[in-house]
């Protein structure tokens, strides 16, 4: 798809916010995206959807610059996110995944503060109590990580996410480390936000993935094989959506 | 396919030169030249022994370069150029230590000695790139390995003058280049044997290198159709 | 249509070069002091290795003052090794290390942090052993040129170290690893470390000591610019 339909979908005057042409991304000799071109633009919100192995992660960790493209091209905010030319646009990025990335030994505090103040945070230790007070976890703000119950640790893992007010929230497969309460949390923070946050998410649940995003991508093999908005389907019922998805990506899923 | 007969491949060609290159420097050195007057037969290895050194430590500083240039690049040649090398480049560091142990026992008395520089740079050396080899067959093909290992490569090699320059100073007790101690001979009688060495080791460097980098290209290759395969 | 840079968030901007380092570096420490891994069991297999050394070698006499800088620089660089493993072998658990590259951090910074850590563990260490040894061994551990030395030393082996234990934690068999790629590289820094600090036991002039603390200043400085350099290769994926 191309930049025409991104700004079909939400007007002219919109900004473009992640920007793939011809990427491609391999670990070794085994190749997890072949290929991937797509826009997404200032507040839109797509869900990734693909079996494992399909390169989800690989795609998300792309736009979040953990990793750097084996080919073709990516920009994020206009500057590739990887390296050490893409430190500032990184600083606008939360990313969300199945570890928690923080450290076992430093209360939440240090952990929400550190990170705060690596991405420029201008009252780093003002933000993370006011996170922490609205996360209602205020009681073990200085205990160390390590002796928190695990639906609290993914708590936090999601306050890091959110602590610098990113511009593009990219969220790999929450499910698996979100409970009911904090997926909650996240829904409300990420309609509060408005069009201010974008938000690209990885998921297998069908049911997620329509209730928090309005585009639906389907990955396989590394490359998409679906895309709504290309579909010109960008305003189908939510169990319209569901059925369009399960349809994607159902016929060879049963096979592997 | 090349419509030349497969005999005459670019890889054969500089082969046979290799192979050539080698027997007329052997000749040139075991028949031709004269006897060194102090070192007398003894000296004989050394026609063999200099040029295995300069063109180890050629390999060692192509796989150095080719490191930085795969970082810069991250094409895959430049990295199999590296490995290639090295592998190269510590065989013939073996070579190097087996024929200055030779040559060291009639002339310094000792098969080893602590105390020159030359010897003990060039062990270290030898150490650091069984180390990045190691490195490299541990990880199996790994990514990352490429990277990783680059980096290797590069601070080895940086280490090379400073480990001379440390055990320079730790004595000043080494032995006198053996081009200096023949000086009363014409010089063209060591120059032409020795050039003809640098030649053979140069050539069989070059073919060694093509062979080793093809033979790392078709692995990966097979490997990448395995993955594809698997991944189907 | 809006140029990227002027979509909608908040312009944080990201600390410069030094104030990353440091703020790495007090997350090092603090990490390193609440979990006490590494520290104690380094001075307790410093010490250690000093008893086998005392039998190995029967440390008395004339042959002490000889082998006993060779004898207190091995058992730091063994105990490092502690220390370099931990460095990055840590991080892996939670994704730690990711968090961190996530952030706009500088991958220099970063190395820099770890390195300097890693020199306040060693720094550390030698508090105890030296004094420890001057004591066991009889010997005159208290001259001012050994202050340079170590601290010298210190940044040699963490520099190197640090990049090195980067690469050995995505390695298979990295505790094997880490020793087989280290010890090379720092032959420079135990040849001239181990000088200077005989030179210093044996009470001799500063003029003498000089050149090795050169040679260790040379080498701190060659191999911290260019691992800072070539560390983001080790941390890329």
């Amino acid at each position: 798809m191309t930049i025409e339909t991104a700004q079909s979908s939400r007007g002219a005057d919109t900004a473009v916010v992640i920007q793939c042409a011809g990427l491609e991304k391999s670990y070794g000799q085994r190749s997890a995206l072949r290929g991937v071109t797509a826009t997404v633009a200032e507040g839109e919100r797509i869900a990734v959807f693909g079996d494992n192995g399909a390169g989800k992660s690989t795609l998300l960790r792309l736009m979040s610059g953990l990793l750097r493209p084996s080919g073709g091209r990516i920009h994020v905010f206009g500057r590739q996110p990887w390296g050490r030319e893409g430190a500032r646009v990184r600083a606008r990025i939360g990313t969300l995944s199945h570890q928690s990335h923080l450290y076992q030994e430093l209360s939440m505090r240090e952990n929400l503060a550190l990170y705060a103040q690596l991405n420029g945070v201008p009252d780093p230790g003002t933000r993370a109590d006011e996170l922490i007070e609205r996360f209602r976890l205020a009681g073990r703000r200085a205990d160390p990580v390590r002796t928190l119950s695990r639906g609290m640790t993914q708590r936090v893992s999601l306050m890091r996410a959110l602590i610098h007010t990113p511009a593009l929230l990219i969220l790999d497969e929450p499910e698996t480390g979100l409970d009911a309460a904090a997926r909650d949390l996240l829904t409300r923070y990420i309609a509060e936000r408005g069009a201010d946050v974008t938000v690209v998410l990885a998921t297998h649940s069908i049911d997620l993935g329509v209730a928090l995003t309005t585009r639906d991508i389907v990955l396989r093999n590394g490359a998409i094989e679906y895309d709504s908005a290309s579909h010109g389907v960008s305003s189908l019922s939510s169990e319209r959506r569901r059925e369009q998805v399960a349809e994607q990506i159902a016929p060879r899923a049963t096979l592997t | 396919m090349r419509s030349a007969p497969s005999t005459l491949t670019p890889a054969n060609v500089i082969g046979v030169a290799a192979f050539a290159a080698m027997l007329i420097a052997l000749y040139l050195a075991i028949v031709e030249s004269p006897d060194e007057r102090v070192q007398g037969i003894h000296h004989r290895i050394y026609y063999i022994h200099v040029p295995t050194a300069l063109v180890a430590y050629l390999s060692i500083a192509i796989t150095a370069v080719a490191s930085g240039v795969y970082l810069r690049t991250r094409r895959p040649r430049w990295d199999r150029l590296a490995y290639a090398s090295a592998e190269i480049g510590v065989i013939l560091t073996t070579l190097v230590l087996v024929t200055g142990s030779i040559w060291g026992r009639p002339v310094w008395g000792a098969w080893w000695s602590w105390s020159d520089a030359r010897l003990v740079t060039t062990l270290v050396m030898w150490l650091s790139y069984i180390a990045y080899l190691m490195l490299r067959s541990l990880s199996g093909r790994a990514p990352g390995t490429a990277r990783t290992a680059a980096v290797i490569g590069i601070l080895g090699f940086v280490n090379v003058p400073v480990t001379y320059f440390s055990v320079y100073l730790w004595t000043y007790l080494h032995p006198l280049p053996t081009l200096q101690s023949a000086t009363d001979r014409p010089e063209s009688a060591i120059l032409v044997p020795f050039l003809a060495g640098m030649l053979a080791f140069i050539l069989l460097y070059v073919y060694l290198i093509r062979m080793r980098m093809r033979v790392e290209e078709a692995q990966q290759n097979l490997d990448a159709l395995r993955a594809a395969a698997e991944g189907q | 249509m809006k140029s990227p840079s002027q979509a909608t968030g908040p312009k944080n901007t990201p600390p410069g070069y030094a104030a990353q380092f440091w703020l790495l570096l007090r997350k090092e420490l603090a990490v390193e002091f609440r979990s006490r891994e590494t520290a104690a069991p380094m001075a307790v297999f410093a010490v250690a290795a000093l008893i086998a050394f005392q039998f190995s070698f029967d440390l008395r006499g004339a042959v002490l003052t000889l082998v006993a800088p060779g004898v207190l620089w091995v058992a730091i660089i063994f105990a490092s090794l502690l220390a370099l493993g931990r460095s990055f072998a840590r991080e892996d658990e939670r994704g730690s290390l990711e968090g961190i590259l996530l952030s706009p951090t500088d991958p220099g910074a970063l190395y820099l942090a770890k390195a300097a850590a890693n020199v306040v563990l060693l720094t550390m260490l030698e508090v105890v052993i030296v004094p420890l040894s001057a004591l066991l061994f009889n010997l005159q551990l208290l001259q001012p040129a050994l202050l340079p030395t170590f601290l010298l030393g210190n940044i040699g082996i963490a520099g190197v170290g640090t990049i090195l234990s980067s690469i050995a934690a995505q390695a298979r068999a990295r505790e094997a690893l880490l020793p087989i790629m280290l010890l090379p590289l720092l032959v420079p820094v135990i040849i001239a470390a181990v000088r200077a600090t005989g030179l210093a036991i044996d009470g001799r002039p500063w003029e003498d000591i000089q050149p090795w603390l050169a040679v260790l200043a040379a080498y701190d400085l060659i191999f911290v610019v260019l691992s800072a350099l070539l560390f983001y290769a080790t941390v890329e994926r």
